[in-house]
């Protein structure tokens, strides 16, 4: 069988396939390419790629730079921002109001500029930690 | 075609030279042609391939590299080109008769005798259950007869995908044969 295949191989081997009219057929490309100048690219174009290419490299460099500065800003800054969201029964906005009535708005307004002052104080924190 | 003829009418070409380009069409055209009609078993679709690759030939020869082979850069955009042929649609084998086949294994003076057309019918019937890379990595190895190197240039596969593919397409002829010889 080794014999076999290696005899059907070689006779495929060197059946070449012949075109026929190989004239026709170049020919027939001849034509179609003189349709088709060849490709040539701009010397305008090559600088504009070069340029754009520059520019994207140096974009992506400085996007990693401000990531990694983002990222090493939050791991310094270790204390969490600071929101007080629940209204809780020892809050400080209860305890202000602990000796008057009760009253949703005095309250709610105290936790509003308790939360802003917290925020503002989380946007200085760096500052004040310096 | 000496390097530098060769290089030469590369450059001519570069320039927008059409007869520079029917001198290289003419050169390669016959091995080009050899390898569409072996992958494809089919003289017009072979045609309109060594066509469609000596187009993008023209078109993409200012971003050739005159370092690397011509011919090896040639046969890469033709065996691209048949890959997707072989992909895109699904090639029905023309069955051949048992007796040709057993006249083609038992006559050693075949090939002067065969013509294209059985010759096709022939690769068809063989090969018709090889997958389009056994069928590629085949034919430019057992039937083109390139180097290894070579045909990693030409199909970006690498040696031992070769190898891998060049092994499951001989033992799936090997077992094709064995169902001829047992129906005989």
């Amino acid at each position: 069988m080794k014999d076999k295949m290696e005899q059907l191989v070689r006779s495929l081997k060197e059946a070449k396939p012949v075109l026929k009219n190989p004239e026709i057929l170049t020919d027939s490309i001849m034509n179609q390419i003189l349709k088709k100048p060849v490709h040539q690219v701009s010397p305008l174009l090559i600088w504009a790629r070069v340029a754009l290419s520059s520019a994207a490299v140096l974009l992506l460099g400085l996007f990693i730079f401000q990531q990694t500065e983002a990222e090493n800003s939050t791991t310094t800054a270790s204390v969490k921002p600071f929101i007080e969201n629940k209204l809780e029964v020892d809050s400080t906005c209860m305890q202000l109001l602990g000796s008057e009535h009760l009253s949703y708005i005095k309250t709610y307004l105290c936790y509003l500029q308790q939360n802003s002052i917290e925020n503002e104080l989380n946007k200085t924190y760096p500052l004040q930690k310096n | 075609m000496d390097q530098n003829t060769l290089n030469d009418l590369i450059a001519s070409c570069k320039r927008n030279d059409g007869n520079a380009f029917r001198q290289l069409v003419e050169c390669h055209q016959p091995m080009i042609y050899s390898l569409a009609y072996r992958l494809l078993c089919n003289e017009e679709e072979a045609k309109d391939a060594v066509q469609e690759t000596f187009i993008r030939v023209w078109m993409n020869l200012h971003g050739f590299d005159t370092n690397r082979k011509f011919s090896t850069w040639v046969y890469a955009i033709a065996t691209n080109l048949c890959y997707d042929k072989l992909k895109s649609t699904r090639h029905f084998s023309r069955c051949l008769p048992l007796e040709t086949l057993n006249e083609v294994i038992s006559n050693e003076d075949v090939e002067k005798k065969m013509i294209d057309s059985e010759l096709g019918a022939l690769i068809s019937t063989l090969t018709d259950e090889l997958t389009p890379k056994q069928k590629i990595v085949f034919t430019l190895s057992d039937l083109e007869d390139l180097e290894t190197e070579e045909i990693v240039l030409i199909t970006g596969m690498t040696a031992s995908q070769i190898k891998s593919n060049l092994f499951l397409a001989r033992q799936a002829l090997r077992k094709k044969l064995n169902l001829y010889q047992d129906e005989r």
